[in-house]
């Protein structure tokens, strides 16, 4: 059966390289539209929420183009889904008028509490089975295009059954839905788990990746950590340029969420983001169909053909 | 095979519990099976990564803790040494039943009087300084939109029986048995609370500040409550606000206490307690 999906991902316009909304770096991020295409946000900082955040959120929708990535629709959970979460992040990409959105493939939730991390599955048919149910479900409720992350995990889960790439080919395919693909958690965990970071993404769905992440890591104790709290490193960037040459996607977005360096040091990375994404022809042709919110783009005076240069 | 169902359950009990986390850390060889695990397959547990588990159980634990003390700087100051297993308490009791993560710590002041009695007999003022703590946030996040409009000034007789006040809709009121105000001033000023309180009532305006986002705590004084919580009330007008200022500032000359009045609706304009004034339906 044809993928929907990749009919979907084939209408959709191409927003360009992104950085992550931060408190800490909103003002200098709003005076730099002319070298940011496109923001993302933890829609979990923004739901049923007012007063400066509520601001902040307005301020991004004037400028920039926004995707919702969340943290805890806790897609693996053995819990029922939780729709009040549901209703409340739909009702914010309604108004945010994304074009696609996207969560972890992990589980935040067990028994209705939440533990606020992104916590890793076992790699089994019975939780390919199950995501694939509940994802299904999602999108029908949603309606919107819908991504899964890849995480970085520091530990495998009892009951594995398949390797990584297997569990997470097995689940997009079937459920029908897109890759998020984070390069930084793919060098993480290749490191962790010792295992070649390029063979691993030579088995993923890549005609599924609609968007990619990067980020920086930090080695702490015995592991390499996944805190969004240092500077990209080459290996990151290098498999960046790797996975491009193999598949288009949509968007490219640096993670930033900690120990904040000198703006000019994210301006830099986000350059060089962009020479990547052109050295291997991203984003030049839009997509056949303008969807809502894409709009915004051409808004602020960039043809997606310019997003390259 | 352990179903994903158990999987997760197992291992949330190895993050998230202390005892369980204490067995985790220990050689499991010597240290007797916590209760919390005991009903789980021996198999299950001798598959976990003990390593990586206890990385998980630190960064969630971690992460736990820096809430608290972020939400709560004033009682960990109170507590010093014994915050952290207070935090550890709480959570054990009110785990994060919320997708987001600041609602996590929304019962720590009802947690202090109902379960812990040996704290409040040594800081009978405590309760009332988490819930001082949680209504920052509370308010920061406070999902309100407050519109100031643009209004008359409220300046005379006219304008009193013919409007009404709107209310900043963020606002709460607390009546504290104890002096917060004064306990929360001494330690954001780095200094130590007095050992004992004698109650003594203080009562608090908490709300935001449409101009800033921030949190705003203001003392006020009984006249002052009556009138603002008058004002929570649906339609009621100045008029009625003057009636209840007047019963509540005795023995002022008809002429001085509406001067009074008038002094006061311009102060809670000015700070944002009141955010409009709109025209009475009936005198439309």
């Amino acid at each position: 059966m044809a993928s929907e999906f990749l009919k979907q991902k084939a209408q959709i316009n191409p927003l360009g390289i992104g950085l992550g909304l931060r408190r800490e770096m909103a003002e200098e991020t709003f005076a730099h539209s002319s070298e940011i295409d496109w923001v993302e946000i933890a829609p979990e900082n923004y739901m049923d929420t007012g007063g400066e955040a509520r601001q902040r959120l307005e301020e991004t929708l004037e400028r920039y183009p926004l995707i919702s990535h969340g943290l805890n629709l806790s897609i693996g959970s053995t819990d029922e889904l939780n729709f009040d979460y549901l209703r409340c992040l739909k009702k914010l990409l309604d108004e945010m008028k994304s074009p696609w959105w996207s969560d972890h493939l992990c589980f935040t939730s067990v028994e209705n509490l939440y533990i606020q991390d992104l916590l890793p599955l076992p790699f089994s048919k019975e939780a390919v089975k199950h995501i694939v149910e509940r994802i299904k479900r999602v999108q029908d409720f949603m309606q919107r295009p819908f991504l899964l992350e890849n995480i970085s995990f520091y530990m495998y889960m009892p009951g594995n059954e398949m390797p990584e790439t297997e569990f997470i080919r097995e689940i997009v395919e079937k459920a029908d839905c897109g890759l998020l693909l984070d390069v930084n958690n793919v060098i993480v965990n290749s490191i962790n788990h010792k295992f070649d970071p390029y063979e691993f993404v030579k088995e993923l769905p890549l005609e599924h990746v609609l968007q990619i992440h990067v980020a920086g890591h930090k080695k702490i104790g015995d592991y390499i950590i996944d805190t969004h709290g240092a500077a990209v490193i080459d290996p990151v960037f290098e498999l960046l340029d790797f996975v491009l040459q193999k598949t288009d996607v949509r968007g490219i977005m640096l993670e930033r969420d900690q120990n904040f360096p000198d703006f000019a040091e994210i301006l830099q990375e986000l350059k060089r983001l962009r020479e990547i994404a052109a050295k291997n022809k991203q984003f030049q042709s839009p997509g056949k169909v303008e969807m809502r919110g894409l709009q915004r783009t051409n808004l602020r005076g960039k043809e997606p053909s310019a997003l390259t240069a | 095979m352990p179903s994903l169902r158990e999987i997760e359950k197992t291992l949330c009990t190895l993050w998230m519990n202390k005892e369980a986390r204490d067995w985790l850390r220990s050689d499991s060889a010597k240290k007797k099976l916590p209760k919390v695990l005991s009903d789980v397959d021996p198999r299950l547990l001798e598959e976990v990564d003990r390593a990586g588990a206890i990385v998980y159980a630190g960064s969630i634990n971690y992460e736990h803790h820096k809430m608290a003390d972020r939400i709560f700087p004033y009682c960990a100051k109170i507590l010093k040494d014994d915050w952290d297993d207070l935090v550890d308490a709480y959570y054990k009791r009110y785990p994060s039943s919320h997708f987001n993560f600041s609602k996590i710590c929304n019962q720590f002041s009802r947690f202090l009087l109902e379960d812990c009695p040996q704290l409040l007999a040594k800081y009978p003022y405590l309760a009332e300084l988490a819930d001082y703590e949680w209504l920052e946030l509370e308010k920061i996040e406070h999902e309100a939109k407050i519109v100031k409009e643009d209004s008359p000034p409220i300046d005379s007789l006219e304008k009193i029986i013919a409007y009404y006040p709107v209310l900043n809709p963020t606002l709460t009121l607390r009546y504290y048995r104890y002096p917060i105000a004064e306990i929360a001033e001494k330690l954001q000023n780095q200094k130590r609370p007095r050992k004992k309180y004698a109650e003594s009532e203080c009562i608090m305006a908490i709300y935001r500040d449409p101009k800033t986002h921030n949190a705003r705590f203001m003392e006020i004084g009984n006249a002052v409550a009556a009138l603002i919580a008058g004002a929570e009330k649906a339609d009621c007008s100045y008029q009625d606000l003057l009636k209840i200022t007047i019963s509540k500032i005795p023995g002022l000359a008809p002429e001085e206490a509406v001067l009074k009045f008038l002094e006061l609706v311009e102060e809670l304009h000015q700070d944002n307690i009141f955010i409009a004034s709109r025209q009475n339906k009936i005198s439309h």
